[in-house]
Order: structure tokens, then sequence, then C-alpha cells
């Protein structure tokens, strides 16, 4: 009875082997499972600022003690331009109590692009030093707190993409995609900027069996809770900022250049409350084939204002502190 | 005992083995002289680029081609120029194609029985150069499709077609049978007759209903679209197939042979939901008196669209 099982265990991998129709299953099958894909991150987590050497949160001090200040900040986009702004600090008081003074105290930002090898982003990094401060008039009676605060204005370009299906009238094909022609909400790639495009929305309509008409509602959204500002104006930025900053909105559908409501000469206005703006865009498209993946292109460049609160000092006169 | 046992698990398993095993020979050949098969031509879609792995650069510095392998696995021939690949899906412009439509420059046999065995189906490659001019700010995925378009031919036939001069009144027992439904033979391709019936519709007169179907994943259009010069659908010539119904033994088939919406015993057709349906009366005044078998033919002529499709990577080289 041994034989007889040890013989049939035997023959079981003769006859899988032996037959061509099962190599699908021994040889292959799998590799969908393991293909690799680009995540398409182009900025990651955008531009960073910290406070890396400071006086400690609610530290004391006292008249005269001088304090330095470093700040770091983080270019992760990749773009043309790199990161060129101005970093400033300031503090709660007034000249007369010293400390940091309302003027001259800023520093030219100046970052080369991130760079990106094999889908990495390695962002350029550079440190500011401020000071020494230290603080002078202050009275025995009195405490005071001042909170630090750096204000960083920057000049930045990005680039978003995006594609459209639309087909042909009568176009049918297996290969199509299934919701090609219909309304879509676009999957768009961007870095992590502050303008963001937070969607676009796209529908088409059909002039002829070959020409169609994609329209896109494009919606810009101030992400990061700073202020925008017109394109080339951040570097001279004071604290008096305007109401409304144009920026450089420039799009292209298909390499074409598209039809955008409130977009003149390549630039739109936004509003200083105005946290979302819609945009509405067309484009004609003549239609050789099938279908299309149309790609979106956008390239915005703009200012843009952050405030980063740094530590809070307590001040006192120096016998209170005894 | 224990040899009995051995010799009997022996012969189960070499019986398993043989009959789970299709042979290197591949398809089986039929006594009606097709081959049979659900396909015409077969493509597929290829990347050859220095990367490889269906990834190209950005910024026009890394020319790439894009192959269309084609092969014949039907039973018609396929002449020179008689197929049509239309690149689609992408912005041409974009990946500098031009043109994005080429055809065939050589011709494709279809599969035959040569000395008893199937041939291995004829293939031939159809290029396009290509080389992605934009600066893409990441890597990015898109899929690019091809259209193939191709003239091709179904052959049907029913070889026991009952006939005599007066259809209606008495028959020998032993006589074929002009009221049955009767079994079509195909040749290699994705248009097929399902369903032929013979039946009695007047004293000289037999109908025939015919029922073909696209078993195929294409569709089927005119057998003048490739004139189009593109394999882009086109609603005129869509769903749009000639049919021509002959008998063997008769040389007036034209005269004898009506079919509804045809020009006698030919004409085009609508395909509807990738099937076809043809009525056809066969006038019997002028056969002989005693009943006799023979074999009718139902030749389709069109233009299959089919289309393949691969995800091509774009690298950005920032």
């Amino acid at each position: 009875m041994k034989i007889k099982w040890c013989i049939l265990i035997l023959l079981i991998p003769i006859i899988l082997t032996s037959c061509s129709t099962f190599s699908g299953f021994i040889g292959g099958g799998f590799g969908n499972f393991f293909g690799s894909s680009s995540d398409g991150t182009v900025g990651g987590r955008g531009v960073m600022l910290k406070f890396v050497d400071a006086p400690d949160n609610n530290a004391e001090f006292s008249e005269g003690i001088p304090f330095t200040i470093t700040i770091q900040v983080e270019n992760n986009v990749v773009n043309e331009q790199g990161l060129n702004g101005r970093l400033c600090l300031k503090d709660g008081l007034s000249d007369s109590f010293g400390g940091i003074l309302d003027s001259d105290q800023c520093v030219p930002v100046s970052l080369p692009t991130a760079s990106k090898v094999t889908n990495k982003i390695n962002p350029s990094i550079d440190r500011y030093d401020f000071g020494p401060y230290s603080y002078r008039g202050l009275q025995k009676e009195l405490s005071l707190k001042t909170m630090i605060t750096a204000d960083f204005s920057y000049e930045i370009d990005s680039i978003a993409g995006a594609s459209a299906c639309v087909k042909r009238k009568a176009a049918q094909s297996s290969t199509i995609p299934s919701n090609c022609g219909e309304k879509q909400n676009l999957q768009v790639q961007q870095p992590d900027l502050p303008v963001k495009i937070t969607s676009i929305s796209s529908r088409v309509a059909s002039k002829s069996d070959s020409e169609s008409i994609l329209l896109l509602d494009i919606t810009l959204s101030n992400s990061h809770g700073g202020q925008v500002l017109s394109s080339g104006s951040a570097l001279g930025a004071t604290n008096n900022l305007p109401t409304t900053a144009e920026i450089d909105f420039d799009i292209t559908i298909n390499q074409q250049p598209a039809i955008c409501e409130g977009v003149s000469r390549k630039r739109v206005e936004i509003r200083k409350n105005e946290n979302q703006k819609v945009i509405k865009c067309r484009t004609d498209l003549l239609l050789n084939q099938d279908y299309l993946e149309a790609p979106i292109v956008i390239k915005m460049n703009y200012g843009y204002k952050q405030s980063i609160p740094g530590p809070t000092l307590i001040l006192k006169k120096e016998d209170l502190i005894a | 005992m224990k040899i009995k046992s051995l010799i009997t698990i022996f012969t189960l398993s070499l019986l398993l083995i043989l009959s789970s095993c299709t042979g290197s020979g591949g398809k089986k050949v039929s006594g009606t002289g097709f081959i049979g098969g659900q396909e015409g031509i077969t493509s597929s879609i290829e990347i050859q680029s220095t990367t490889g792995g269906n990834q190209i650069f950005d910024k026009n510095i890394d020319p790439f081609k894009i192959q269309i392998n084609l092969q014949n696995k039907g039973e018609d021939d396929v002449e020179t120029n008689e197929i049509l690949v239309s690149l689609d899906g992408i912005n041409f412009n974009a990946f500098q194609i031009n043109p994005s439509t080429k055809s065939s420059s050589i011709p494709l046999k279809g599969i035959r029985k040569e000395a008893g065995k199937v041939t291995d189906p004829t293939q031939t490659i159809i290029q396009f150069d290509a080389n992605y001019k934009p600066d893409e700010a990441a890597d990015t995925s898109k899929e690019l499709s091809a259209n193939i378009c191709y003239k091709y031919q179904t052959k049907s036939r029913v070889e026991d077609l009952c006939l005599r001069k007066k259809i209606t009144g008495p028959t020998q027992s032993s006589d074929c049978k002009v009221d049955e439904v009767k079994t079509a033979q195909n040749s290699g391709s994705p248009f097929k007759v399902k369903t032929f019936s013979e039946r009695p519709a007047g004293e000289n007169k037999i109908n025939i209903f015919i029922e073909a179907e696209n078993i195929g994943p294409g569709t089927i259009y005119s057998k003048e679209f490739l004139s189009k010069g593109s394999c882009l659908d086109e609603q005129n010539e869509k769903n749009k197939i000639y049919v021509k119904v002959d008998l063997t033994d008769f040389e007036n088939d034209a005269a004898i042979i009506s079919c509804s919406g045809l020009n006698k015993n030919e004409g085009s057709l609508n395909v509807i939901q990738n099937k076809v349906q043809l009525s056809c009366d066969i006038d019997t005044s002028s056969f002989q008196e005693s009943t006799f078998e023979t074999s009718i033919n139902v030749i389709f002529d069109y233009v299959y669209k089919d289309a393949v499709s691969t995800t091509l990577t774009i690298k950005s080289s920032t």
C-alpha cells in the first residue's frame, strides 16, 4: 500500500510538468503584483521653516542679557528658479525696549532648487543667524511678555499637471477609458505649496464628430494660512500688504494655450481674504484619433508671506529675578 | 499482486498525461476543410527604449520605438496595405510621431494545412518612431493605445443543404430533411455563422435563415473602410458587413437565391448588437425532381477593428 502512494506522489509532478497548458500557473502570472509605480511627488513638503536655535519658550530674560536666533529654511520644491525670499524677525515690543528692532532685521534668502534622484527629493537647506539681541528699559514692577516671530516672504514658481480624457463622438473601443468624455474630477500632480489646485473638474462638449470643447473648473486655494502676494513683489514686501495680489497663471491644454475667465495677460487676481478661487477655462480640441488623454499643465508664479511663531520671552528687571 | 497494481497505476497515469496534454502540434485539424478558430489578426504592443520596461525620458533626449506585432491566426490571406495601425490616446506632437497611421508592407497569409499539420501564423511588425519633447516636472504615466484595422473574410459552409424541385408533398424516409437546423462550418476568423436553418417556404421554394455573430473583441466595419486611410471610429462605416450566398453546384445563384435586404444573393447588412440575421429564399423550380444534398457558402467581407494598449512611464530627466 505504501508503495502505491509513493508511486502516485512521484507521478503527480510528472503529469503537471509534462503539460504545457499548466505553465501559466507554475511559471508566471504574478508579475503585476510587484509592478513598479511612480508616486509622482514633485515638491514633497514644499517650503519649511523652523527655529533651530532660540531661547526656550517662556524663558525669562533680564536687561542686557544677550540671545541669538537661528532659523532653518528648507526648500523641497523642484522647479526652475529655486527659492528667493526675505526672512525677517520681529518681536512684539517697541524699539524703546531694544530687542529686535523694527528696522534692518531682515536677511535675503536664496536657495537652489531641490534635486530629485530616483524619485527621492533632496531638499536644499540653509540656516540664518540673527542677533545678538538684548532688552533694556524694563521696569521693576512689571514683567513683559513678547513673542518672537519670523516673517518669510518669498517668490515661488510651481508646475501642476493633470490629464483629461476626450474622445470622438462615435468612438467605441476596449482601450478607451470607461469614463472618457464624461464629467470627471481630475487627479492633479503638484508640489506642496501654499497656492494649491484643490480640484479640476472637466467636461466635454462635442462640436462635431472630431471636434470637442474641453471645459475645466479649476479651484485654487490658499492652503498655508499666509498671504498671497503679487508675482515679483515678495522681496520688497512690507507690513502693509495690498488687499489684492496678481499672480502669474499660465495654462496649456494639449500643448495649446487655454482661454480662461478672469485671467488677463496670464495673470489672475486673488483678494486678501479670498481662500478659494474658481477659474473657468476652455479649449477647442481637434481629434485626429479615437481618444486623447489631453495633458493639462498649469504654471504659477507668485509671492507668499508666512509668519512662523517662535518662542515667547518673559522680560523682567534683574533684581526682581533675584 | 504488487506488479499488477503497479501496472494499473502506471496505465492510469499514462492515460491522464495523454488526455490532459494538447500535444506539440497545437490545433486539431477537423475533417471539414476549415481549420477554424476565433481569431483573425492578433496584435501586441511593445516599447523599445534604451531603459526598457516601458520607460522613456522626457525633454527630447530619448528616442524610442512603438512596435506593433501582428500575427495572422485566422484563415484569410491579408494582402499588403490591408492592415492599418493608428496610434491613439496620446498627443502626437508631444511624442513627435508623424505619421500616426501606418499600413502593413507585406502580405500575411492565413494559417493552412501543410502535410496534415497547421502552419504557424505569419507575422509582421509596424514601428513608429517617437521622442517625448515636453519637460515633465515629475515621472508620469500615459496610456498608449493602437487601433488595428484589417480587411478580412469569413467563409461559412453548410455541406448538407437538402433540395429538390417540389418541396411540398410526400418524400422517402431515407431522403435528407428540408426542415431542420444544419451545422455551419466556419473559416478561422472573429466573425462566424452560429445558426443555419432550412425550411420549406412554398411548393418550389426553400427558405434558409442565417444568424452570424462577431465573437471577437473588436468591431465590424464596411469592407471599404480602409480607404479612409486611418483606423479611427466612424459612425457611417461602422457595423456594416458585406455578404454573399452561393450554392456550390450551381452557377446562376443570383437567379435562384433572393435574400431579404440584399440585391438578390449579395449586399451589405447592418450588424446589430454584434449580430446579423439573414433570410433567403431559394427557387427550386429548375432543380431535379429527386432529393439531393449540396453545399451552400456564405461569405462575409469586412474590416475588423481591434485595439491594444500599454502604459508608458515618462521619467523626468530634471
